[in-house]
């Protein structure tokens, strides 16, 4: 029954790679349940009572045109497994830090519509979330310069910085660790 | 007769200096001596921690082997043995090469871990394998399936974090 499982689990993540959110063994999480599934996990790694997570992620992939970025996905599920496994939500705070074709997937609609034939950007929505979730989102101010991206183009909350480097180590100096992937 | 070096380094790279095995893995984690200008200051604790995805069937973990190398290079080089602390976080297929033999062989057609002999020793020598509890899940790779001495932990995003704010520094390749 378990190879089956894991067989027929296999099979699902070969074949429909868009069903990620329905995935077995997977729920929706406490911070946002519609957002980054979470598995619960019998933890050998125990997290310190009193532990503030500081975590930066570094994104440069752009999503396809209609898709949710991994990346993204996945700063929405580390919000939400460490306050599933008892950490305050304000003890979870997280950056992410964007530059090159990533850039894209903090475009309000309109101007992402009109850089990608009319096509909708998939990651906008959990962007909003995220963002009233607490998250900060920075974008490299030297990539929005190369791919002529002004600040009235991104989505209300995303704030620029001199550059993807610039944030990175100002995050680190305060203490974020950085993600490394 | 410096310029005699040089140009017997260029003409020969074969003359470089042979990789060595040891003193802490004597079969893998390859080094090869350095005359090296990084002092490593007396009394030094390196915590180090890797990143790994992507299996190797069939050949040694190429970056589970590179974790080992740290530790042979540096107690190699002066640091005691138990000033080297390293940790690989795994999450992706490479956590196929944790499983217990069994689980391997169910999981892959019958095949041996290539891996396995030598996580077993870096085990025995005190380097932790945290394996991804989100990515596990995907894979249906459960607890009791991990070589022992494997830890779970929630995910890998979460032991990067909580490594590094122990003081472990993050490997960037």
């Amino acid at each position: 029954m378990q190879r089956f499982a894991l067989a027929a689990t296999l099979m699902l993540m070969a074949a429909t790679p868009a069903l990620a959110q329905s995935r077995e063994g997977f729920g929706p999480g406490p911070v946002l349940p519609d957002l980054g599934p979470i598995a619960p996990v019998e933890s050998d790694l125990p997290i310190p009572k009193g532990t503030k997570f500081k975590i930066a992620f570094d994104l440069r992939a752009k999503a396809d045109p209609g898709t949710l970025s991994r990346q993204i996905e996945t700063a929405a599920r580390t919000l939400n497994m460490h306050v599933a496994a008892g950490v305050p939500k304000e003890d979870v705070q997280i950056v992410l830090i964007f530059h090159g074709p990533a850039a894209n997937d903090l475009l309000k609609p309109e101007a992402y519509a009109k850089r990608h034939e009319g096509k909708a950007n998939g990651s906008a929505a959990a962007v909003k979330k995220l963002l009233d979730a607490g998250v900060e989102f920075y974008l490299c101010g030297q990539s929005a310069m190369g791919l002529k991206i002004a600040k009235a183009d991104l989505i209300p909350g995303v704030k620029m910085s001199l550059s993807a480097i610039t944030a990175h180590a100002l995050y680190q100096q305060r203490g974020y660790t950085l993600n490394p992937f | 007769m410096r310029s005699f070096l040089i140009a017997a380094l260029l003409a020969s790279p074969a003359l470089a200096a042979e990789p060595q095995g040891g003193p802490v893995f004597a079969g893998f984690g390859r080094h090869t001596p350095v005359e090296h200008d990084v002092a490593i200051p007396k009394g030094m604790v390196l915590r180090h921690v890797y990143d790994v995805t992507k299996a190797a069937p069939g050949k040694l973990n190429p970056g589970f082997e590179t974790a080992a190398r740290f530790i042979n290079s540096h107690v190699a080089n002066g640091v005691a043995e138990r000033d080297v602390a390293v940790a690989v976080v795994v999450h992706g297929p490479a956590i196929n090469e944790l499983t217990k033999p069994q689980v391997y062989a169910a999981r892959n057609n019958g095949a041996a871990n290539a891996s396995e002999a030598m996580v077993k020793e870096m085990l025995a020598k005190g380097v932790r394998f945290l394996v991804c509890g989100q990515a596990a899940n995907a894979m249906g790779v459960k607890k009791a399936d991990l070589l022992p001495g494997v830890e779970m932990s929630i995910s890998a995003s979460s032991a990067h974090a909580i490594l590094q704010a122990q003081g472990y520094t993050l490997n960037p390749f």
